[in-house]
């Protein structure tokens, strides 16, 4: 991971959110317990280390999780670059939620903006002098999808975190696993304007974006409003969107309509680069 | 014939209102409606093959027109003895600057990216003056491998007359776009009936450069934005003008082209840059197609200040025989009429160079669909999967491939083969790193 500390987060708090937040797109939103394998390289600055360490008790206290086991180990100049932090944990549903259960006609929800972890991780890693306010949203999202599960029920048919690959990989293999096409209007995807501008200006697209915040949920239909509104009511989730719905067309592919025109959205493949010109 | 006066219909553009857009397409629609027959007209940009995707813009063209990328691409058509450069430069320790989307272009034995994994030093940059402020931060040598037509050209010029340290030195593949439009123009065989010229180019060189080039070939010429209605708009223009036999050169984005273009841009782009022929990729030896740095500026060229005719020399300029980037470029051919597209030559590990960067009509009909038909997508997505052993995958049973094994557009099963994206493992549960 680098760099290892960007706007809005570091390696310690993504660690934790990560893990987390794998185990909430399943439901399982009351964390038991995170394992917690440390490598330091020789060298690594103790001030750092330190501050990982409190960022990582901060995100464990927003989370409700607490770390019961782990190890540390450092290893020689050069063997590793800098540091490796691995979590794993077990939490505990009454409701498995998957990314397979989309049927036609469920409508898709992302929980906030999209693309904020991405840009701000592309802009410190190339050095981009890209004025205003990119952060990264990393955040534990137990909580909101706590939330939405409570608000739902068993009208949540499936979850997934658009993480690497954004919010395109995230519908693809929903699609895909559910059977089912996803049809998403361009508009109603809520994007920050210094996201979408420095997008623009990269040439990248906001649906290929990495997230750590944010959850796609699809829901029947008749479940949508009271979720929505669950969303809105939680911190992490107040621009919460209705952007789509599963269709029975087009099996496993995923049609944007941009408003003007329509196309098909792909996976990106690689890290996303910014282009020339 | 040259009516360049700046259109009343661009003036009132909103850019990206779909009402607008709508009424541009069925102005298209009548247009072509009066010609009565199919027309193919060509942009040569990337970036205009990119606003042309991400809005989904072919979704609402007459089924009629055509429209089609020439070779706009700076990267695609990038030639391998100029990657091979770059790449012997980092191999030999100097830290080599690039765009990011050059990373990934082939070379003969490997692309900047390979050379990097290596231990070769690459580094992305979105400026050339980033890499001059680097090579001010160290030491050893920093070459900036400069690629891009005439627009990015001006950029590297501008740093060059700015003054540059002594460890910066210059790789030039900067290319030069009016040339190649005459070349296309000039085929035998060419269907091209009309271009549409590319904005940020004109900027520079303003609209009158057309003006010859309409006149000899007999083709409308017609300078375009890049928002979406930018380029509905100059469609609709250009079909009229298609329409009516009318082969002038029309200025639809006068917000920013005048007609003799930005000459203290131009100025400096000449007094560093010369033109020259060039081998481009996948097309053919371009006269006055290569923006190579003039003798006085041989103390910031790469080329001169290190040995690399030898490298030169060892490429092996061919891309793989079945390949069809060079017809796709020059506007004889899509992707969809290559066998490798979307099987063999994928983003991830691309044959040609159309499908390597962002801004190929490859990449970017893989990634956007290019011709929308979005029942054919998912027939094709289906085949793929029954062909990989996924059969059709209920909820109640899920597929495990990741959906990279099903892309939409991959290729019919029968030339369907393993390939480094469907042998990847399920994407479940990756982080970002």
């Amino acid at each position: 991971m680098h760099p290892i500390e960007f706007p809005g987060g570091d390696i310690g708090r993504l660690s934790v959110c990560g893990t987390v937040n794998d185990l909430a797109m399943m439901g399982a939103t009351d964390v038991m317990g995170l394992t917690c394998a440390v490598i330091v390289e020789e060298g690594f600055a103790r001030a750092t280390l330190e501050r990982l360490h409190a960022s990582m008790r901060e995100a464990c206290a927003e989370a409700g999780a607490t770390i019961v086991t782990g190890d540390t180990k450092v290893m020689g100049r050069g063997e590793l670059d800098g540091i490796v932090l691995n979590t794993t944990g077990l939490g505990r549903t009454r409701h498995l939620v998957r990314d397979n259960g989309l049927r036609p006609g469920d409508l898709v929800i992302v929980t906030g903006t999209l693309g904020d972890h991405g840009l701000a991780i592309m802009a410190r890693r190339h050095d981009l002098a890209l004025e205003g306010d990119l952060c990264s949203d990393v955040a534990p999202l137990n909580g909101l999808v706590r939330a939405a599960m409570t608000a739902g029920g068993d009208d949540l048919s499936a979850m997934k975190d658009p993480t690497r690959g954004g919010l395109a990989s995230a519908l693809h293999e929903m699609a895909e696993k559910s059977g089912v096409g996803i049809a998403i209007d361009e508009r109603a995807v809520p994007v920050r304007d210094e996201v979408r501008a420095a997008a623009e200006l990269l040439g990248l697209d906001p649906l290929h974006i990495a997230n750590e915040g944010k959850a796609v949920i699809g829901v029947r239909p008749e479940a949508a409003p009271r979720v929505l509104a669950a969303l809105h009511a939680h911190p992490l989730g107040r621009a919460a969107a209705i952007i789509g719905r599963a269709v029975a067309d087009h099996v496993g592919v995923v049609v944007l309509d941009t408003g003007i025109g329509r196309r098909l959205v792909a996976e990106p493949e690689g890290e996303p680069l910014p282009r020339i010109c | 014939m040259a009516r360049a006066e700046p259109d009343a219909a661009a003036r009132q553009l909103k850019f990206r209102n779909p009402d607008r857009a709508a009424a541009l397409a069925r102005a298209l629609d009548a247009a072509m409606r009066e010609i009565g027959r199919p027309v193919t007209v060509m942009h040569v940009c990337g970036s205009h093959e990119q606003a042309i995707a991400k809005f989904g813009l072919r979704a609402v063209l007459p089924r009629s027109l055509d429209l089609i990328m020439g070779p706009g691409c700076p990267v695609c058509i990038t030639d391998m003895p100029e990657v091979d450069e770059a790449v012997a430069l980092a191999g030999r320790g100097a830290l080599v600057c690039t765009y990011g989307d050059m990373l990934r272009v082939p070379g003969t034995h490997r692309s900047l990216a390979g050379v990097q994994a290596e231990g070769g030093r690459v580094r992305v940059v979105y400026s050339v003056s980033q890499a001059v402020d680097l090579a001010r931060e160290t030491a050893g040598d920093v070459v900036f491998f400069a690629t891009g037509f005439e627009t990015t050209a001006v950029a590297t010029a501008a740093a060059v007359l700015g003054g540059t340290p002594p460890n910066f030195s210059i790789l030039s593949a900067h290319k030069y776009v009016p040339p190649a439009m005459e070349l296309v123009a000039a085929l035998p065989d060419t269907r091209i009936e009309g271009f549409l010229a590319a904005g940020h180019a004109a900027v520079i060189t303003g609209w009158k450069l057309f003006e010859p080039m309409a006149r000899r070939h007999a083709l409308p010429i017609v300078v375009a934005g890049f928002e979406p209605l930018d380029i509905l708009a100059a469609l609709v223009r250009l079909v009229e003008l298609i329409r009516d036999r009318a082969p002038a050169v029309v200025n639809m984005y006068p917000r920013c082209v005048t007609p003799d273009g930005n000459r203290n841009a131009r100025d400096q782009l000449w007094r560093v840059f010369a033109l020259t022929g060039g081998h481009w990729r996948g097309i053919a030896w371009v006269p006055d197609g290569n923006i190579e740095l003039r003798p006085e500026f041989a103390h910031v060229n790469a080329r001169a200040r290190f040995s690399l005719s030898g490298v030169r020399e060892a490429s092996h300029p061919a891309v793989a025989t079945e390949c069809i980037c060079g017809e796709i470029m020059i506007g004889r051919a899509t992707p969809l009429d290559c066998p490798l597209f979307g099987a063999a030559c994928v983003p991830d590990s691309p044959v040609g160079a159309c499908m390597v960067s962002s801004e190929g009509t490859c990449r970017i009909w893989h990634q956007y669909g290019g011709r929308p038909d979005f029942a054919e997508a998912a027939r094709r997505c289906r085949a793929s999967r029954i062909a990989s052993g996924c059969a059709t995958a209920p909820a109640a049973a899920p597929c495990a491939r990741s959906s990279r094994a099903c892309s939409p557009k991959g290729s019919p099963p029968r030339r369907r083969r393993p390939t480094p994206s469907a042998s990847r493992p399920t994407t479940t549960g990756r982080r970002s790193a």
